[in-house]
C-alpha cells in the first residue's frame, strides 16, 4: 500500500509561501473561522514568524498577519 | 430631522471603537445582550437624535461565539434604520468579506472605509467610487481617528437605500439557496436567504430550529447537488466564492505600492516575538505594570484616599457634623459606612493608574502579542498568556485584577482567571502573614515564598480542575487570531475605556457593597449587653455569637475558638480587618501584626504552628473582600457561577487548611493520627483526582486531518 504525503500548512518553512488546497475538518467551528479568516482555496499563504517556543504560527495572506495553533494548522493542505 | 437607529459593525481591529467615540462622545450607555457576557454598548449622536448600537467586533457571523450570534440576531431582527460597516482601509480585503456577509441582510447599509489616512501614509490608493458600484452601496472615506469624512458619513446615512443583491456564487450554488429558501415561512427574501445559506453549511443553530424532515431531505440533496458540480463542499464553497468577489473588488479598486522593505510593525515584531527576548520583554512589561500600579503611584494614591481622604478628612468632617447625635449614627456612618464604603472607594486611584496602562498595552496591540507568545504554556491549564496580568496585578489589589479580566475574549479563561485570581495574597493579606510569621516561625524564611507558592499552587491546581467541568467548556472561536498593526491609541479611546471600568466599580461600592458594610457593621456592633439590646463591645455582639455557633467548622483546622471565626468574618469587609479584630478580641487593643504580646496570645490561641498556618491559608484563599467578591459578581455576569466561585473558593480554602493542619501537622509530629488525618488524606485524594481526571474529549471541535 502506498501513501501520498500531505503537505500541511504547518510543515512549512520560516518564509516560505504555499497555496492552500483545501481546509479539511468538516462540519467544525475551527474549520469555518480558518474559512471566514480567508484562509480559502488557492489563496497564497506565507509562514512568517514562530512564536519563541515553535508554537503557534504566525501567517501573512490577502496582507494581513494571522495567527493560529500547529495542531489547527494542520487541518490546512497546502501545494 | 428624523430618530434613526444606527447600528455599526466591524472587525476587531477596524477602528470601530474610536469611530463609536467620535460619534458619542460621552454618551455612552454599557449594558448587557440579555443571557449572553457580551457588552451591549448604545450611544446616542446628540446634534442628530440618532442612537448608535455599537455591536461586537467581529470577524463573520457564523453561530459559532456569543458575539457573533448576538450581531446576527440583532441584524436579523431588524430593529435598527441603517447598518454601519466599519472597514479597515489598510486591510480591506479582511473587512469585505464581513462587508458581504451584511449586505446579504438586504438592509440600509453604508460602508465606513476607515483610517484613510494611514491609507494614504502607505500610499495606498482606493477608487472609492468603483467600491461602491461593485458593493452597490454608499462608500464613505473616514478617519475616525482625526475625524475626517464623519459629515459625509453623517450625509450617506440620511440618504441610504435598500441595496441591491450581489451574486456572489456560482448558478448552483445560488439555485440552492433560493430553493431552500422558498421552503422558509417569512417574508423578507434577504433574510430567508441569509437562513437557507446559514442551513445549507450546517449551521448549528438553525438546524435545530429548522428541524422539520422534508427541509432535511433537501438540503441533503442540495449539499449533494452542489459538492458534485463544484468537487467542493459547501462551506467551502461559500468562503471561497465570497472571498473571490472580494478579490475581484481589491483587484480593481485598489493600488498597493510593491512592498518596500519590512513595515514598522514586522521590525517591532522582529524583537518583542524574538525567540530569546519575547519572554523577558514581557517580564519587564508586566513588571513595570506592578510597579507603577502596586509599588508605587497607584498605591500612594490608595493609601493617600485611605488614609487622609476617608481616614480624616470624612471621618472628622461627619463627626463634626454629627456632634451630640446618638452614638449609634455616629458609629453607623464613621466605622460602619465611611469606614467600609470608603476602603472599598479607596482602590480606585489604584485602579485608574493599572487601568490607563493595560487600555493602553491593549489598544497599541500589544497583548495579541502576549497571548502569541505565551499560548504553548498557558494553554494546558486552559489559560492564555493574558490571563497572566490580572494575577500579578493581585498580588496588590484584587479588584483591578479583577476588573481588567473583562478585556480576556475567551469565556472559558475568563472564567478560571476571575475564580482563580484571589488566591493570589494581595497587599491586604500580607500582614496576616506577618502575624502568622513573626509569632510563630520568627527565624524562618520560608513562610511568604511557600505561600506564594502555595498560592501558584492553588492556581494552576484549580485552573486544571476547572477547564475540565462542562460550565468552563463553552464554545468559543478557536485561537484563530489576526495580529493587528501596532499604533499608538488615541489619549481619548483610553480614558474613556478606564473612565468606563471605574465607573462600574464606583456604582457597585455605592449598592451592594454599601448594604453589606451597614449589615456586618450593625451584626457586630449591637448585641444583647448588660442593659439588654444595644450597642456593644465587638465580644459581646451578635456577630461574636455567631462566630461561637460556628466556630466548631474550624475544628479540624487546628482553630475552634470564636475569635477566630468572627476574625474570618470581618476579614469579608476588608482583609486588613483580621489582625485587628483579632487583637481587639483577645483583649490587646490596636497593635502592630508583629508585636510581641500579639504573638504571645497567639500562642494561646492557637495550640501548634500547623493550627496557625492553616489559619493562615483559609484566611489567604478563601472568599474575598466585598470590594473584590462585588467586582467578581459583575465580571462573571451570572449569579449561578458567582455562586459557585464562592463555594469553590471556600472549599478550597478548607482542604488547603486541612491538608495542612492534619497531614503537615502529623508529619511535625504536632498533630496525632486519627478521623482527622483520613479525612485529609481523603480530600487530597479527591483533589489529586480531579486533576488527574481525564478530559472527556470535545468530539465536534477537532476532527483529524483526513489522510489521502
Amino acid at each position: 500500500m502506498w501513501q501520498i504525503f500531505m503537505k500541511t500548512l504547518d510543515l512549512l518553512k520560516l518564509g516560505e509561501t504555499a497555496k492552500i488546497k483545501a481546509v479539511h475538518g468538516e462540519n467544525t467551528s475551527l474549520r469555518r473561522r480558518l474559512l471566514d479568516m480567508g484562509l480559502t482555496k488557492d489563496t497564497m499563504v506565507t509562514l512568517t514568524r514562530k512564536a519563541p517556543l515553535g508554537d503557534p504560527i504566525e501567517l501573512n495572506l490577502r496582507d494581513y498577519s494571522l495567527t493560529i495553533r500547529k495542531d489547527d494548522a494542520k487541518l490546512v493542505e497546502v501545494v | 430631522m428624523t430618530k434613526k437607529t444606527i447600528a455599526l459593525l466591524g472587525n476587531q481591529n477596524s477602528g470601530k471603537t474610536t469611530l463609536f467615540n467620535a460619534l458619542t462622545g460621552a454618551n455612552q450607555y454599557v449594558g448587557n445582550w440579555p443571557g449572553v457576557t457580551v457588552d451591549r454598548v448604545v450611544g446616542t449622536i446628540s446634534k442628530k437624535d440618532w442612537s448608535v448600537v455599537d455591536l461586537p467586533g467581529l470577524y463573520s457571523l457564523s453561530p459559532y461565539s456569543a458575539e457573533e450570534i448576538v450581531s446576527r440576531n440583532y441584524l436579523i431582527k431588524g430593529a435598527y434604520d441603517v447598518v454601519v460597516n466599519v472597514v479597515d482601509a489598510t486591510h480591506l480585503e479582511r473587512g469585505l468579506s464581513l462587508t458581504l456577509e451584511l449586505l446579504s441582510f438586504g438592509e440600509k447599509t453604508v460602508v465606513a472605509l476607515n483610517m484613510m489616512d494611514k491609507a494614504k501614509e502607505q500610499n495606498i490608493e482606493i477608487d472609492v467610487k468603483a467600491l461602491e458600484n461593485k458593493l452597490g452601496c454608499p462608500v464613505v472615506a473616514i478617519s475616525a481617528a482625526t475625524g475626517d469624512g464623519i459629515d459625509a458619513l453623517y450625509e450617506a446615512i440620511e440618504n441610504a437605500s435598500t441595496p441591491k443583491k450581489l451574486n456572489l456564487y456560482p448558478k448552483v450554488m445560488e439555485d440552492a439557496i433560493t430553493t431552500i429558501a422558498d421552503k422558509l415561512s417569512g417574508d423578507k427574501q434577504s433574510i430567508k436567504e441569509f437562513i437557507a445559506t446559514a442551513l445549507l453549511q450546517r449551521d448549528k443553530l438553525y438546524v435545530k430550529e429548522f428541524n422539520n424532515e422534508n427541509l432535511q431531505i433537501e438540503l441533503v440533496a442540495q449539499r449533494a447537488n452542489v459538492e458534485r458540480e463544484l468537487d467542493d463542499d459547501v462551506e467551502s464553497v461559500i468562503a471561497t466564492y465570497r472571498y473571490k468577489f472580494v478579490d475581484s473588488l481589491v483587484k480593481e479598486a485598489v493600488k498597493r505600492p510593491s512592498k518596500v522593505g519590512k513595515t514598522l510593525t514586522n521590525r517591532i515584531d522582529d524583537v518583542v516575538t524574538n525567540t530569546y527576548l519575547a519572554i523577558p520583554i514581557f517580564l519587564v512589561v508586566v513588571y513595570v505594570v506592578y510597579y507603577l500600579a502596586v509599588s508605587t503611584i497607584g498605591t500612594w494614591a490608595t493609601d493617600y484616599a485611605n488614609d487622609v481622604v476617608f481616614g480624616e478628612w470624612a471621618t472628622n468632617a461627619a463627626a463634626s457634623l454629627l456632634e451630640g447625635s446618638p452614638q449609634w449614627l455616629s458609629g453607623l456612618v464613621i466605622d460602619g459606612i465611611i469606614g467600609g464604603v470608603g476602603a472599598v472607594l479607596g482602590f480606585v486611584p489604584q485602579m485608574i493608574v493599572f487601568f490607563l496602562m493595560l487600555a493602553f498595552l491593549e489598544q497599541c496591540g500589544y497583548m495579541t502579542r502576549v497571548a502569541f507568545v505565551l499560548d504553548r504554556i498557558f494553554r494546558h491549564f486552559g489559560l492564555s498568556g493574558r490571563c497572566l496580568i490580572p494575577m500579578v496585578v493581585a498580588s496588590g489589589c484584587g479588584v483591578p485584577a479583577l476588573m481588567n479580566a473583562k478585556s480576556i475574549d475567551n469565556i472559558n479563561e475568563r472564567r478560571i482567571t476571575l475564580i482563580t485570581t484571589t488566591f493570589v495574597p494581595c497587599s491586604a493579606k500580607l500582614p496576616i502573614l506577618a502575624m502568622i510569621a513573626a509569632a510563630f516561625f520568627p527565624e524562618s524564611t520560608f513562610v511568604a515564598p511557600g505561600v506564594y507558592l502555595l498560592a501558584i499552587i492553588s492556581i494552576f491546581a484549580t485552573a486544571f480542575i476547572l477547564k475540565k467541568q462542562a460550565a468552563f467548556r463553552e464554545d468559543v472561536s478557536p485561537f484563530v487570531m489576526e495580529l493587528p498593526d501596532y499604533h499608538l491609541p488615541k489619549l481619548s479611546n483610553v480614558l474613556m475605556s478606564t473612565y468606563e471600568r471605574c465607573l462600574h466599580f464606583i456604582k457597585k461600592a455605592g449598592t451592594i457593597i454599601f448594604s453589606t458594610v451597614v449589615v456586618i457593621w450593625f451584626l457586630s456592633s449591637f448585641g444583647f449587653g448588660e442593659e439588654g439590646f444595644g450597642m456593644v463591645e465587638v465580644s459581646d455582639s451578635m456577630l461574636a455569637a455567631f462566630g461561637t455557633a460556628v466556630a466548631f467548622i474550624f475544628a479540624p483546622l487546628g482553630f475552634a475558638s470564636w475569635q477566630c471565626a468572627v476574625a474570618i468574618i470581618t476579614g469579608l469587609l476588608a482583609k486588613e480587618n483580621v489582625v485587628g479584630t483579632l487583637a481587639v478580641l483577645l483583649g490587646l487593643g490596636e497593635v502592630a501584626e508583629d508585636d510581641v504580646s500579639l504573638g504571645a496570645a497567639l500562642h494561646g490561641e492557637f495550640s501548634t504552628d500547623a493550627a496557625a498556618l492553616a489559619f493562615l491559608a483559609f484566611n489567604l484563599f478563601s472568599t474575598p473582600c466585598i470590594a473584590a467578591l462585588g467586582a467578581m459578581r459583575r465580571q462573571l455576569a451570572s449569579g449561578k457561577m458567582f455562586a459557585f466561585a464562592c463555594v469553590y473558593m471556600l472549599v478550597w480554602a478548607y482542604a488547603m487548611g486541612i491538608i495542612i493542619y492534619q497531614l503537615g501537622g502529623l508529619i511535625a509530629g504536632q498533630v496525632a493520627f486519627g478521623p482527622g488525618t483520613i479525612a485529609a488524606i481523603a480530600v487530597l485524594a479527591v483533589i489529586l483526582y480531579f486533576i488527574f481526571k481525564k478530559e472527556k474529549a470535545k468530539s465536534n471541535l477537532r476532527i483529524e486531518a483526513r489522510s489521502i
